[in-house]
Order: structure tokens, then sequence, then C-alpha cells
């Protein structure tokens, strides 16, 4: 049994279909891309995965517990972490506020426990703490990705799911951002990314799977997809 | 000029009171975005369950508080949690859910009527209260007692109620949903739970503000309809959400209300109320101390 296991499952909004029948694996441990375009299904894949949609068929499992009926709360404190596409920060709250509230969950509550993860983050992304007592609505795009990944670190997750993190940002930040979700990886955190970004995010990924119109067009060992022709053609304009 | 400051202090302890029943509404709206219709039956309801501990048990009304306060929390999580919740569940998908505000109509039409049947239309009023017309003397002033315990209890109530949203970890949980419920969910926030609670604590704020007024209110079934309409101004001027905002915004109506009538006939001070509220709306829509939220 897979660490995340997604079997058959179809979602659509309203009567439109934007996943068929799509299956994929995580096991513990790796660091695994979801590739694809616009309109592809990527974060409508996420969004089902975390319990904010719920499939019309098929079932997901989360170390050997179905997850698919689960509300996003549950599934949270299951520790499947989803950081959502456009950070959804909670604006008019503090930096600090907002991380403390990524530790809601009975995991990962606890004052002394709170602490020590928030040490951890802060080691991780010393920007906020510089930051800790601003607004988040008052900080730059990169810092709020920031935020919004430390937010999710906070949660102890098992498994992170990240929804294009590179998103609206500039070329230097989108670095940076993945040399922190490879150091993520990097202390045992299993990776579920989520990309437009092919080469970056394929360059630091295990796997991974190419989502083309709801559907897995190709999936493989990252090297391999990164050789891969139609890839090269398609989305890295090679 | 003394009686018009002694007005103006009136009007002050009045429109803290005022504050105080509006608390609910703005927070309710602040946490499930929703116009609660219903608020002035709460408060209404409230009245009638201070009214009745009082009276039976013969306690200090102030005093009746810690009766009147968990009564009235456990009927809002209830009310929100068995009315209200499941018609946010088939909303689910609608930004701003009409159907619920419908709800709380429907809500507040049954709970007058059911009042009605029940205790009939009569106006009751709390006999041999130690707070009852009791007057204060300071030199010239005349200061009504049991408005200044009422501004006390607004003033501490507010306080109470901001610091809880601030400084513990629920009220931190409530001010994540307030700002992005699908965020909060994400946290591991039960948004329903939490709706419960700001229900609840809103619910329990009018209980508050309930025993605040029967030691100089009358109590009948339609006495939250008078309340409804000036807790809508009061929170819109205030700020729809904004704790600060409800106290201060009905502070401005009570000092509006006391003091008009002495330059003019009283019927114009309800003509000013109303324009200056439309004035508000037309300036700064998020009203006097309201945070734009929507970004």
């Amino acid at each position: 049994m897979s660490f995340l296991d997604v079997r058959n499952i179809d979602v659509s909004y309203g009567d439109v279909q934007v996943i068929f029948d799509l299956s994929l694996k995580i096991e513990e441990g790796e660091v695994v891309s979801i590739i694809g375009g616009n309109g592809s299904g990527k974060s409508t894949l996420l969004r089902t995965i975390s319990g904010l949609m719920q499939a019309e068929s098929g079932e997901i499992s989360f170390i050997g517990k179905p997850i698919h009926k689960m509300p996003p709360e549950d599934i949270v404190e299951a520790g499947l972490i989803h950081v959502p596409e456009g950070r959804r920060l909670f604006s008019l709250m503090t930096v600090l506020d907002n991380l403390i509230i990524g530790a809601h969950n009975s995991r990962a509550r606890g004052k002394a426990k709170v602490a020590e993860t928030l040490a951890k983050v802060y080691e991780l992304l010393p920007r906020l703490q510089e930051r800790q007592n601003q607004m988040a609505l008052t900080l730059s795009g990169g810092e709020q990705q920031m935020v919004a990944i430390g937010r999710g670190l906070m949660a102890q997750p098992k498994l992170l799911m990240l929804d294009e993190p590179s998103l609206g940002l500039a070329p230097i930040l989108i670095k940076s951002i993945f040399e922190t979700v490879r150091k993520i990886a990097n202390q045992g955190t299993t990776v579920l990314l989520v990309e437009q970004d092919v080469k970056h995010s394929l360059s630091l990924s295990d796997r991974g799977y190419v989502l083309e119109h709801g559907r897995i067009a190709l999936e493989g060992p990252a090297s391999q997809l990164l050789n891969d022709p139609h890839i090269k053609t398609a989305y890295l304009g090679i | 000029m003394l009686y018009i400051l002694e007005d103006a202090i009136n009007g002050i302890l009045m429109g803290s009171i005022y504050g105080l029943a509006a608390l609910g509404l703005t927070l309710i709206f602040g946490v499930l975005k929703v116009i609660n219709f219903a608020h002035g039956s709460l408060l209404m309801v409230s009245m009638y369950v201070a009214y009745w501990t009082i009276t039976l048990s013969g306690l200090h009304p102030y005093v009746a508080l810690v009766i009147v306060v968990p009564i009235m929390f456990v009927f809002g999580y209830f009310l929100q949690d068995i009315v209200i919740k499941p018609i946010f569940k088939a909303e689910k998908n609608v930004r701003e859910p009409i159907t619920v505000i419908i709800v709380t109509t429907g809500v507040w039409y049954i709970l007058d009527n059911l009042t009605l049947l029940i205790f009939g239309p009569q106006y009751r009023t709390l006999q041999d209260n130690p707070l009852r017309g009791k007057m204060l003397e300071i030199g010239e002033f005349m200061l009504s007692v049991p408005k200044l315990w009422g501004f006390g209890a607004a003033v501490l109530t507010t306080l109470a109620v901001y610091l809880f949203l601030q400084k513990t970890d629920t009220g931190r949980a409530i001010r994540a949903t307030s700002l992005d419920r699908e965020a909060a969910s994400l946290m591991g926030i039960n948004a329903y739970k939490i709706y419960n609670l700001a229900f609840g604590i809103g619910t329990a704020t009018a209980g508050v503000a309930a025993v605040t007024l029967v030691p100089f209110n009358n109590v009948f079934p339609t006495v939250g309809v008078l309340f409804d309409i000036k807790c809508f101004i009061i929170v819109v001027l205030g700020g729809l959400g904004s704790i600060g905002g409800a106290l201060l915004g009905g502070i401005i109506i009570g000092l509006i209300e006391s003091i008009a009538p002495q330059f003019m006939a009283a019927t114009w001070a309800e003509a000013i109320v109303y324009g200056l509220f439309l004035l508000v709306l037309f300036v700064k829509p998020a009203g006097l101390f309201g945070v734009k939220n929507d970004w």
C-alpha cells in the first residue's frame, strides 16, 4: 500500500468534468511533481485530495486509510497538508498568528510543540522571523509564499502538497522557493509539488506526472521526463 | 450648559448599552458573513430569560448574569447548529449565502410569535429590583444608576470579547475562519464548529445586554424590533465585524439621541441618526472603524 494512493477518480464542477479516471501513487519520502499547463486539472486534483472537493467516483487513501469522504479538517488531522494556490494567507492577521494557526491540528498543537516547530520554521525561513509582527497583507509576494509554506510546515505534515509555489514570483525568488522545498524534502517530509515551472520542479523531484486535460499523459522518473521529447517541445520550448 | 453635559453623559451611558446590544450582531456578521435578522429577537428572548431569572430567584440583576449568559450561549450555539448550519451546508459553494439571511428572518418571526403565544402581549416590568429608578447625584449631575452599571458591563464585555479573539487559540481560529473559511479548513479548523461558537458568543453578549436593560426597560414580545434597527445602524456605522466599532457606534447614536432634542423637536433626533447613517455609507462604506477585508 502506497503512502498516498489515488485510484480512478473523476471530478467535476457541475456539468463540467475536469479530471478523468485519474490514478497516482506516492511513496513515503518521495518528492513527486505534477506538471501541466493552465486548466489541466492540477489544482482541482489537489483540492480533491485535501477534501475541499469531492470526487464523483474513485478512491483516495492516505497511509492505508480512505480519506475521500472526509472533510478537509479531518484530512489535516491525518497529516496531509495542502498549501493552496495563491497562498490564501489570513490577510489581516500577523505573520506569527498565521504561522501559529497552521499548528491548529491536534498533532501540532500545544505551547511547547508550537514553539519548537516555530523555531525550525524560522531556521528554514529566517525572513519570517524579521516580519513576524507584520500583517500578512503587507508582505511582498515572495514573503507571502514563504509564510504559506511555513504555515504548512507548522502543521507537522507527513505529506506536504504545494500548489504552484512559484506562481507570480520573480526568477530569483522562484529559485529560493525551490531550494526551500528541496530542504523540506531533505528533512524527510514527503512532498507533492504541483507546478508549471517544469524544469525547476522536475529537477528537484524523484518522479513526475504530466497532467493534460485531466488525464495523466506521462509518468516516470523525473530525470527521464526532463529528457522526454514531448516534454521538451511542449513545456520546455527546446 | 451643564444640563447638556448631563445629557451627553447619559447619552454615552445609554449608547454604550446600544453598542453592547449590537456587539453580537457585528460578531456574527464578521464570522458567518450573515446579517442575522433574528438578533433583536435573540435580545428579546434574553430579556425574558433575564426577567424570569431575576423575578423567580430574587437575585441582584447582575448576579443573574451567571445564569442568563450560559443559557443564551447554549441557545445561540444550538440555534446555529440545528437551524442555520444545514442551510449553510446546502449553500456551501455560494459566496454570500442569501438563503441563510432569509432563515434568520424566519427565526425572528417564530421567536417573536412564540413569545407572544406563551407570555402574552403585556408589558412586564422588573419589580423591586435594587437598581430600579435609582439616580446618582454628583454635584449638579443626575446619573441613572442602572445605566452606569450597563456602561460598565458594555465596556467590560467588549473588552473581553476583543481579548478573547486576539489572545486565545479559539479566538485566533475564529478570526482565521472569518478571513478565509476555506483556508481555515486547510488548517484543520472545523468552520461549522466555529460558526456555532461565534453564534453562541454573539447570543451570549445579547444576554449581557438584556441583563443591563431589564432593570429599566419593559419586557414585551416585540421589544427586540426596537433594538433591531438601532443595532443595524450601529454596526454599519462602526464597521461591520468591528468589535470596538460596535461600542463606539452605539455611543454616537446614544449621544445624538440625547443631545439633539435640546436643540430641536425630539423627532428630529431620529432623522439625524438616519442622516448620519446615510452619510457614512456614502463616504466610508466600510464604516467608521471597519476594515475593508476583501482585497
